[in-house]
């Protein structure tokens, strides 16, 4: 790990002031929280920051708050916390079961919702100091030609990484919001809107500024009716990235569907919303048969390479299984 | 099982007398009971000391640069910057580093490099900090040579050539014959061929390799983590030209070593020359990424398999060729070429065979022992391949193994067994497990399964060894023996086994171990399971001799004639005379030793000349299969190991235990995923390599002992260490194929080959 000088800050405030002299100066800085998928970065000298911005001293960043709109979770919340907390795991579905499948139960005690939204892309090319790839400024995406068995099958180009988080799709299916505190102020926006695909800009991974934090996550109460799915595909069952994930959230009504939310995790440079197959489903009986075309529709487009055949079938068959236990 | 008499040569006892033949555990005191290993507490504590504790004055850290090419000849290294970096003591690369020969391809630092991960360069400096930040600082320019990865692409015409005898290694590969094969095809009614693959698969250990080394005017001392104190020691004096007296390798607790910590590897090497520069001492240890390539691995194998039955299931005619991966050179390059084993030649009858097996050189990193190395991936290929003979001729997989059982051992002279508990294995594990039913599966998209496996670890050792056994002067006994505990528990072992030599309770004997300078060469390393069989006749022949003594003092004491010392017994620390008239403790005879100490040696006596040592076994497993999404969970597993006499049935379980987890995780997560088109190793972390969590684990581990007294050596023991992993792999596999109908040949058997092989079958180009 190259040296560095950590900052330990005690306001959002204090913390945006100082990114935003930092990047004035040219200096590299990162955000810590819980620090976990960061030390990694550093340790592999993929990440060498000359400031670390602790957020950790800030007080009040660590909620879990319930209000009659919903949930409102700082972004230095744990994921155990998030994982254990009673209202939670009653009233958001599965939100619990995907804080609680992250990583390893030492990790969930360090790493924060905030920092769980915005780790850096799964990719052993990226993650490897001995590629210089897209990402970290090359000029190819390693992955193309090379051992891709876990890469995008759905939004890739020109780079084709997956986003590793198992809290994000869940969020998102939540119909989640963020609050983003910047040098302009606060701004919240629908965490949806927070990824940004490699087509558009593959030097960034979502809309951070330079001097913006991710300060807290809204959740508002699922709809009545609204019944959840969760499920991590694995090749291990703790301490490892989902192959392919699917979070759904159905709300139906005499076994029509009313709305429904489908959001894949580990297929895609971002959570993969199947905005198509959600509309499909909309004022459907959701049966065997309607499951199968949403996962066909779902996957329609998907452009896999050499070694990621498999995640197709994997998504299909999760998503009719999240849509029939759904009813 | 015939009960095997017990040779005489074997049970050689000192001044002319022989020893007691044991019997059934349940008729000792200290053997075969489950004492709780010695050490436990200290490492559950965190006060058990081990290299990566120590801490010495004026210590220097140390850090390696690694090649990150595969093939390059080092064109400019530039160290001015390194050396410039304040607390930068030493920084050695090839054209500094004294010439010091390195296993056989010459000095320790050279000026090409043929792997990812080979040494380059490597700093001392006052801080671990520093010395990282100083590797980092150091230029290389490299002039690509050419590099083949793949052993199938290496044996092609126009390959870059790696050694002079061409990529495969030794120019040819290792043939074994007997009968007539072709013929044998040609008699039977089914020939049956399929080709499975094995990956890498990497040691894993919880603690780093490395080591702290001091060279000063006394010589070389070295804390070590390592499998054994005096083969380090030995290879540490013989390269650096220095008399053995002068070299000390002090090593009690190790965090692991799998066959990965048994010589002295370039850290060891690099550790010494840093110290022996800066004239302090010097601590090196790997980072985690860095482990990977160091620790070496088990080689990935592309195994053919060709068979003649009957059909009524007699196996007429083996023949199996396989492909193993090794290095660019020729350190380790043997284990590239053993996948065609003892399970092959030796576990099922058969006339006619032939094995063919090619060690075939890569610019990979080099091989090392992998726990069970050669008979693990043999018997991952093969005892599916016996799965699928037994379907085709439609035979109950276990009734098919027993058809073909061996009575002898077919590759050496058709010689009779020291013992073969293996068809008690098979019944025993089978009852237990209730081998035949499956239960109904936890939901409509998942499938249950069962299936089992045989295995086969060689045992037949024959080195020396020796050890001592010490009445100190309170009566209490200490075993000494020169051994590093690897952490399977031969310390707590030998105690138990002097203890029953002796006469006395378990907890009257302690043992030191773990120091080349104050213990005998009890054995060079523990790598082989071999510790307990190899050491353990030599401390109980020392105890026998501490005995001896005992008796001799005691019946001075007791106004006994020498002559008669045959009428004095010990129990429970109490010596006395058959009648019970005259007694003695022995406490009280070391009284009166006082510091005339009762000494014991004893020297391991080799092996029955006629007789084959092999250890078997038999799991069985149970597994459940999400056929939409190709996770397996294993429910539960049933291991029975004839492994002769188990000494400590706590540790033994534990052994079963651990080592069927480690072959679960080989079949179903591990596997070294390797850019082929540079060499570069892209899961080189705990994170992505697959290890199993706690999560994995089957509920049910069980292990069975088929309590098989075995005639090789005078304590009946065979060896434990490895066999429980070398068959698990096929188990599940087996297992993974009576749930779904699909035979995954390729390990391991990750969800994505079961889904995409469940999409062959559904979409017809695939048949099982």
């Amino acid at each position: 790990m190259k040296s560095f000088a950590n900052i330990d800050v005690k306001s959002v405030r204090e913390a945006v002031t100082l990114l935003q002299k930092l990047h004035q100066e040219k200096k590299s800085a990162e955000i810590v929280s819980g620090g976990t998928e960061l030390l990694q970065l550093m340790k592999d000298r993929v990440a060498t920051p000359q400031y670390l911005i602790n957020l950790k001293t800030i007080p009040g960043l660590n909620y879990i708050k319930e209000e009659r709109s919903g949930f409102r979770i700082g972004a230095l919340t744990t994921l155990t916390e998030i994982e254990e907390h009673k209202g939670v795991r009653e009233k958001l579905l599965f939100l619990s079961q995907a804080a609680g499948e992250a990583a390893s139960p030492q990790l969930r005690n360090a790493g924060t919702i905030g920092g769980n939204i915005c780790q850096r892309p799964f990719c052993w090319y990226f993650r490897s100091a001995n590629f210089p790839c897209l990402r970290k400024g090359g000029g190819i995406c390693y992955a193309v030609a090379g051992d891709n068995r876990y890469h995008a099958i759905l939004g890739g180009g020109p780079s084709y990484i997956v986003h590793p988080s198992d809290t994000a799709p869940a969020l998102i299916a939540l119909g989640a919001r963020i609050k983003i505190t910047g040098p302009a102020g606060e701004k919240t926006i629908p965490l949806e809107k927070f990824f940004v695909l490699p087509q558009v800009d593959y030097k960034r991974e979502n809309i951070l500024q330079p001097g913006e934090i991710l300060t807290e996550v809204q959740i508002p109460h699922p709809k009545p009716g609204s019944k959840g799915f969760y499920h991590k595909v694995r090749e291990r069952q703790a301490w490892d990235h989902a192959i392919v994930s699917v979070s759904t959230v159905v709300q139906s009504k005499g076994g029509i569907c009313q709305d429904a939310h489908v959001v894949l995790g580990g297929v895609a440079p971002i959570p993969w919303r199947a905005a198509k197959a959600e509309a499909f489903l909309r004022g459907k009986k959701v049966d065997e048969g309607t499951a199968r075309q949403v996962g066909e529709i779902a996957l329609d487009g998907a452009r896999p390479m050499k070694d990621n055949v498999y995640k197709i079938g994997m998504a299909k068959s999760l998503i009719q299984r999240a849509l029939l236990a759904s009813v | 099982m015939a009960n095997v008499k017990i040779p005489d040569s074997v049970l050689v006892g000192p001044e002319g007398t022989k020893l007691k033949a044991w019997g059934s555990s349940k008729e000792l005191s200290a053997v075969g009971k489950p004492r709780p290993k010695i050490g436990a507490q200290e490492k559950v504590t965190g006060s058990a000391i081990y290299a990566y504790d120590v801490q010495l004055p004026r210590m220097l850290y140390a850090a390696v640069l690694s090649s990150d090419r595969a093939h390059a000849r080092i064109a400019a290294l530039d160290t001015r910057k390194a050396e410039a970096l304040p607390g930068v003591r030493a920084v050695l690369t090839y054209k500094n580093i004294e010439p010091v020969k390195w296993e056989q391809e010459g000095n320790i630092l050279r000026d090409t490099v043929g792997y990812v991960g080979e040494p380059v360069a490597a700093v001392a400096a006052e801080t671990e900090e520093i010395a990282y930040d100083a590797i980092h600082l150091i230029a290389v320019k490299y002039d690509p040579l050419p590099s083949v990865i793949e052993p199938l692409d290496a044996m092609k015409p126009g390959a870059p050539q790696l050694q002079k005898a061409g990529n495969v290694w030794q120019g040819k590969p290792v043939i074994y014959k007997r009968g007539d094969v072709e013929k044998g095809l040609k008699e039977a009614d089914i020939v049956y061929e399929q080709t499975y693959t094995t990956s890498v698969q990497h040691h894993t250990t919880m603690e780093l390799h490395g080591c702290v080394v001091q060279w000063d005017r006394d010589g070389l001392t070295v804390w070590d983590s390592a499998q054994g104190v005096n083969q380090v020691r030995d290879q540490l004096a013989s390269r650096f030209n220095l008399p053995v007296n002068k070299v000390r390798v002090i090593c009690k607790y190790v965090g692991g070593g799998f066959g990965s910590k048994n010589s002295a590897k370039h850290y060891h090497g690099l550790a010494a020359l840093l110290s022996k520069r800066t004239g302090r001492p010097v601590k090196l240890f790997n980072t985690r990424e860095d482990e990977f390539p160091v620790s070496r691995h088990r080689p990935k194998t592309i195994q053919t398999l060709k068979a003649g039955v009957k059909k009524d299931g007699t196996l007429v005619a083996l023949y199996h060729k396989a492909i193993g991966q090794c290095g660019p050179y020729l350190d380790g390059a043997a284990l590239g070429a053993r996948a065609t084993g003892d399970g092959t030649k030796s576990l099922y009858l058969c006339p006619n065979l032939m094995t063919e097996a090619y060690s075939v050189h890569t610019n990979t990193p080099l091989l090392a022992p992998t726990r069970g190395p050669g008979d693990t991936e043999n018997l991952f290929a093969l005892e599916q391949f016996i799965d699928e003979l037994a379907e085709k001729v439609g035979i109950n997989p276990l009734e098919f193994r027993k058809k073909n059982y061996a009575e002898v051992d077919q590759p050496h002279d058709n010689h009779h067994y020291s013992s073969k508990g293996l068809d008690r294995c098979y019944d025993m594990a089978a009852k237990a497990f209730g081998w035949g039913q499956k239960a109904k599966a936890s939901a409509p998209h998942k499938k249950r399964g069962i299936g089992m496996s045989s295995l086969i670890w060689h045992g037949n050792r024959t080195e020396k060894s020796q050890a001592g056994v010490i009445i100190q002067p309170d009566g209490t006994a200490e075993v000494v023996a020169g051994i590093a505990s690897l952490g399977v528990g031969a310390e707590t072992i030998f105690t138990q086994i002097a203890a029953e030599e002796l006469g006395m309770k378990m907890e009257s004997v302690g043992i030191r171990w773990g120091d080349s300078s104050s213990t005998p060469y009890t054995i060079n390393t523990s790598s082989g399971s071999r510790t307990t069989a190899i050491a353990g006749p030599a401390v109980r022949a020392a105890a026998a001799d501490a005995r001896h003594k005992l008796l001799k003092a005691a019946a001075r004491l007791l106004g006994i004639k020498p002559t008669e010392i045959a009428t004095l017994s010990i129990k429970d620390g109490v010596i006395s005379t058959g009648d019970q008239s005259k007694k003695i403790s022995v406490a009280e005879v070391a009284r009166k030793q006082g510091r005339e100490l009762i000494i014991g040696t004893g020297h391991r006596p080799p092996n029955p000349e006629d007789m084959a040592i092999e250890i078997f076994g038999a799991q069985f497993v149970e597994v459940e299969v999400d056929e939409q999404i190709g996770e397996v969970k294993v429910l539960r597993a049933v291991t029975a190991i004839d492994c002769g006499r188990w000494i400590n049935p706590l540790l033994a379980e534990s052994q079963i235990q651990g080592g069927f987890i480690q072959g679960m995780g080989m079949a179903l997560s591990e596997e070294r995923i390797m850019d082929s088109r540079n060499g570069i190793q892209l899961n080189a972390n705990l994170h992505e390599y697959g290890m199993p969590t706690s999560l994995d684990v089957p509920d049910t581990n069980l292990a069975l002992d088929p309590e098989v007294i075995d005639a090789s050596n005078n304590i009946n023991a065979k060896g434990l260490g490895e066999p429980p992993l070398v068959g698990a792999g096929a188990a599940i596999a087996n297992a993974i194929y009576n749930a779904t109908d699909i035979r995954v040949r390729d390990y391991p058997i990750t969800p994505n080959r079961i889904v995409q092989a469940l999409k062959e079958r559904s979409s017809g180009t695939r048949q099982g």
